[in-house]
This record gives structure tokens, sequence and C-alpha cells, in this order.
């Protein structure tokens, strides 16, 4: 009896529901961290959606990076520091914050490495140039 | 545009793929009916001019990495990103010399495995063969899989489907012309290649200038133009060593080699290199571009079909579709016919079938050819999304024979113990180096470890090898 009810409410609930009923929402749960300045960001949202990001939580220097209906965003060259992400939809509805932390690699074992690759092919280069010579 | 939308509707794609299809096959059996011997099948019959010489090679090095994955290393690594990928033309810079050594002290090899078992012996061959192997059919996995995964991406055409299509393609066209097949293929697909990269190229630079794409990166993406950008700085030599050690081990360039007509070899993969080069930059441009032009980028192996399409419309979708396809298939035939080549000639002929005839080795040859389609095509069907990434766990191992291979040409010094220790060490150490610290220093490192060891046992000495021993029992 309950069923012959609830069916019939339900099925009409879910043709006037509006679109946007689904609030936007990261897939990944926070805080994220990179170290090369890159990141994926995905959601989820039942309409199009604004992608803004801040160095500050309450997000005064908002910048908007994507406004469409996508589900993923890749966000690249970011300078170190803390950023904050955020969706918003249609209808005004905003995600929780997600927190990103762009911490990059040491940059003296990144010239160090340079260098050893450098000393490797430079080394090569020698052995194939006298060996042609020769 | 949504990230789930094809740039093109896949009845247009039906249609490409079905012209380039038949144009292949057709080719292929062409460039295939005069081939009698294993000679002409696996070699052309050592006689390739220095025009398809120069195209085959460039082409091969094109694969859909570079016409996918240079946009994303741009995109990740901005400038310094762009010339990472670019170092790997030093492969076959470095490689010409090479060839012409090659050519001369063994005027009648067949495969690469050739000179480690007349130069190190047999244990050292068997350490090559399964790095090599290992190489070789994951990168034949990562293009059949790459190619059913763009292919759908651009036109909608089922991942399964595509995949299929484009694997049985090459693998008929190479099992009928051989190595000639490939070669003939490989200078049509370059030229098509260029030209698609120059137009687009050209393109990107009439919708947006340089100054507006320098202050949309300076804004927006800082790091991407800045000097002291660590993992870009990494990833320059790392990826310059990766690019020396494919070339140098690999079958598919000691084939060409010994494919190509006596003198050529050095002035051709030099052309080769010099073609190459630019092409990734161009790439990267064009995704460094995607932030002037308001291109949102839903994952960053698309960056490039996606900036293209926005500039070009249908003609750049058809345009990105017909290069993506030509790069995959310049890639993967060459891989199956030097595979299949190194199979017959050091599993098959050395250790089953010494006294195997020329013509018999023809036709295994032709069947090893279908048995590895069938192989990658089994492997690919599943598409498990991290098979392409173990491409990279081979970067340690083939940089870990840079130095046995260098060396083992030109000193008379060079020895077995280098050789087996430097491919075990530094491909050992290598791989910890890639699990513990990260992809972009494994190349790096494995190398560094390689090169000591094998200089240390060279110094140490006192061998003197015989330069004939390399012409003899082949």
């Amino acid at each position: 009896m309950f069923f012959m009810i609830a069916a019939p409410l339900l099925l009409l609930f879910a043709f006037v529901a509006p679109a946007h009923a689904q609030v936007p929402a990261f897939t990944q749960s926070g805080p994220l961290e990179s170290n090369a300045g890159h990141v994926m960001m995905e959601w989820n949202a039942g309409s199009a959606v604004s992608l803004e990001i801040a160095t500050s939580p309450a997000f005064e220097d908002a910048q908007e990076l994507y406004q469409g209906r996508n589900h993923a965003y890749f966000l690249s060259g970011l300078d170190g520091g803390t950023y904050y992400l955020r969706l918003t939809d249609e209808a005004g509805e905003q995600s929780e914050t997600i927190k990103l932390a762009v911490v990059h690699q040491s940059l003296e074992q990144a010239i160090w490495l340079t260098v050893i690759g450098a000393i490797i092919a430079l080394g090569i280069v020698a052995v194939i140039v006298r060996g042609a010579r020769a | 545009m949504s990230e789930k939308a094809a740039l093109l509707d896949p009845m247009t794609g039906w249609v490409l793929l079905a012209l380039f299809s038949l144009l292949w096959i057709g080719l292929g059996v062409y460039w295939g009916r005069r081939n009698k011997s294993f000679e002409d099948h696996a070699l052309a019959g050592r006689n390739v001019g220095l025009a398809l010489g120069s195209a085959t090679a460039a082409a091969t090095w094109i694969t859909s990495n570079t016409t996918m994955l240079a946009p994303q290393f741009a995109l990740e690594l901005g400038i310094w990103g762009m010339l990472a990928y670019s170092m790997a033309a030093f492969g076959l810079l470095l490689f010409a010399p090479l060839a012409g050594r090659i050519r001369k002290l063994m005027p009648n090899g067949y495969t690469s495995g050739d000179f480690f078992r007349l130069r190190y012996g047999r244990f050292a061959w068997f350490i090559f063969l399964i790095f090599t192997l290992f190489y070789s059919l994951t990168w034949l996995v990562s293009m059949a899989m790459a190619g059913g995964i763009l292919l759908n991406a651009l036109s909608g055409i089922p991942y399964v489907w595509g995949m299929t299509v484009i694997l049985t393609v090459c693998v008929i066209y190479t099992m009928r012309g051989g190595l000639m097949a490939v070669i003939g293929t490989d200078f049509i697909q370059s030229l098509i290649i260029l030209v698609g990269i120059v137009i687009v190229g050209f393109s990107v630079l009439q919708n947006v200038s340089v100054e507006e794409i320098h202050t949309n990166l300076e804004t927006n993406k800082p790091m991407l133009i800045t000097v002291m950008f660590p993992a870009a700085l990494m990833a320059i030599f790392n990826n310059l060593l990766f690019g020396l050690g494919e070339v140098f081990h690999n079958n598919v360039w000691w084939s060409r080699a010994f494919a190509l007509r006596e003198g050529v070899g050095g002035k051709a993969f030099a052309i080769a290199g010099l073609v190459w080069f630019p092409i990734p930059i161009a790439a990267g441009f064009i995704a460094l571009a995607s932030g002037a032009l308001n291109v949102a980028v839903p994952s960053p192996d698309m960056v490039g079909p996606l900036v293209i399409a926005d500039v070009l419309g249908g003609a750049g979708a058809i345009a990105i579709f017909i290069i993506v396809f030509c790069s995959l298939a310049s890639s993967i035939d060459s891989l199956l016919a030097a595979t299949s080549d190194l199979i017959t000639e050091d599993v098959y002929r050395r250790l089953f079938h010494p006294m195997a005839q020329p013509e018999s080795l023809k036709v295994v040859a032709q069947w090893i050819t279908l048995g590895l389609g069938l192989f990658t095509w089994a492997v690919c069907v599943p598409r498990i999304g991290t098979l392409a990434s173990v491409l990279f766990f081979a970067g340690p191992l083939v940089g870990a024979m840079i130095w046995p291979i260098v060396t083992g040409l030109y000193w008379r010094r060079a020895n077995t113990t280098g050789a087996i220790g430097g491919m075990l060490l530094g491909g050992g150490i290598g791989l910890i180096s890639y699990f513990q610290i990260g992809w972009y220093v494994a190349s790096t490192i494995g190398t560094a470890v390689s090169m000591v060891w094998v200089l240390a046992c060279a110094l140490l000495s006192k061998t003197q090898f015989d330069w004939s021993r390399l012409k003899e029992g082949i």
C-alpha cells in the first residue's frame, strides 16, 4: 500500500525537482598538496558551475578559473603558497572550500640532479665524438 | 564544451579511419610484393636511401606522445617542460654517428641483440632481451591503448573498436610488407604530421599574440615561465637520458641502421633529429596558449586537441584526428616490425633453429607479428588505466644500457663484467629511486650508476676486444 502511494510521488518529485538540486561538491577530500604546482580538480554538480581560487579563506581576492558544465579542471603553474578553491552553481549554492598547499621540491636537489645529468650527457657525447674521430 | 563531448561526430571518425586504413594496407601490400627472404622483410634489402631513412626515423620518434604528451609537459612544467621533451631529439642526433659505426662493425647484423651476444656474451644478451622486451611490449601496449582512448575522445568511436582497427591495420601491412612497408608509410605519415603541426602552429599565432600568452602566463601560471622551477629542471636531463636509452638500445633503431645504405645512416639520423627537435616545442606552445585563448582544460593530456579544435573548429578536429592516427600508426608499425624481427632472430633462430632458411624465417617473422598484435590486443581490451604508466618504469632500465652500448661500440677495453654489472646495478638502483624519489630522477640515477660501474670495469680491465668478432657468427 505504502509503495503504491510513495512510488508515484517519488516519480513526480523526480520530474519536477530542479536540475540544480545537487549541491556542487569536489570529489577530492582536502587539504590537497602539490610539489610541482599542478593539480587536477574534479567535482560533481547538477548544473554549470564557477570554479574560484583565492589565497585567503574568505575569498577576498577570488579569481574565477572556470565557468561551465565540465566536471574537471586542470590547474597548473602555481607558485608556492596556500590556496583555497570553491565551486558555485547557477542557483548560488556553494561547495565546501578545499585547501591546496603548493610546496615546490627542493631547488638545491633539482640543481644537483641537473648537474649530474649534464655530466653524464657530456660524458656520452665525449665518448661518441672521440670514438667517431679515431 | 562538456568534457565528455567528442570533437568530431563518430561517422566522420569512421570515414577517416576507413580511408586511412585502406591507404596504409594498400601501400603495405604493394611495397611488400618483392620481399622474398628474411633480409628483404626485416631490413628492406639493406638498401634504404637518405630521404626514406630520415623520414622513417623522424616519423617513428613522433609518437602519439609527441603530439599529446608534449603539450601536457608544457602545461605542467612550462617552458622547461617543453624543452625537456625536445631533448629526446638528442637520442636521434647522437645515434647518427653510432649508426655509421654499427653498419661498419656489423655489416651482416640483424638486431641489437646480435651486438650484445657477440660483444658481451650470452648472459649479457639474456639481460638485454629481458630489458628490451619489457620496454618494447609496454611501449606497444601503451601506444595501442592510447589509440583507442584518443580515437574515442576525438570522435566518440568506442575504445575497443578504435584500438582494434588501428592495431589490425598496422599488423596487416607490417605482416605483408615488412620493414619496407613500415618505412614507406612512415614517409607519408611524417609529411602529414609535419604539415599538420605547422598549420596548427601558425593558426594559433593568428588567434593570439606571444605577448598575450606571456601576460596570461605571468598572471595565472607564473611557474610555467620561471627559470628556477625545480620539477621542470629535474625533468630536463632525465628526459634526455631516457630518450638516449630508448634509441641506443632498441631494435627499432638498430634495424634502421642495418637497413640504410652504407654511408647514409649518420646523415639520416642527424636530419631526423633536427626535424624532430622543434615538434614538441610547437606542440607545447599550443598548450601554453590555452589560457590566453580561454580554453578550459579538463584533462592535461587533451590540451593539444582542445586548443586546436578551438582555433580551427571542425577542420582542426579533422586535422588532429589525422595527425594522431598517423603518429600512432608510424610508431606501432615500427615496434611490431622491430620486435618481431628481434624475437625471430634472437629467440627463434639463435636459441631453437640455427639452421633455419631465410624464406622460412620471413614466414616466422610474419606469424610473430600476428602473435604480437593478438597479445597486445588481449592486454589492451580490459583498458587497465595504470598500464600505460608502466612504460615509465623502463626509464632506468634503458638508461642503464647506454654506457654498455656506447663503450662497447668504441672501446676495446669495455668488457662483459662492466656491461652486466652496469645493466643490473643501474637498472636496479634506478628502479629503487623511481619508487623512493620519483620518475623525474629514475633515468638519471640509473644511468649514473651504470656509468660509474662500466667506466671502473673498463679502466681496470686489460682485455682488448677483437672487433672482427662482431662480423663473425652472424
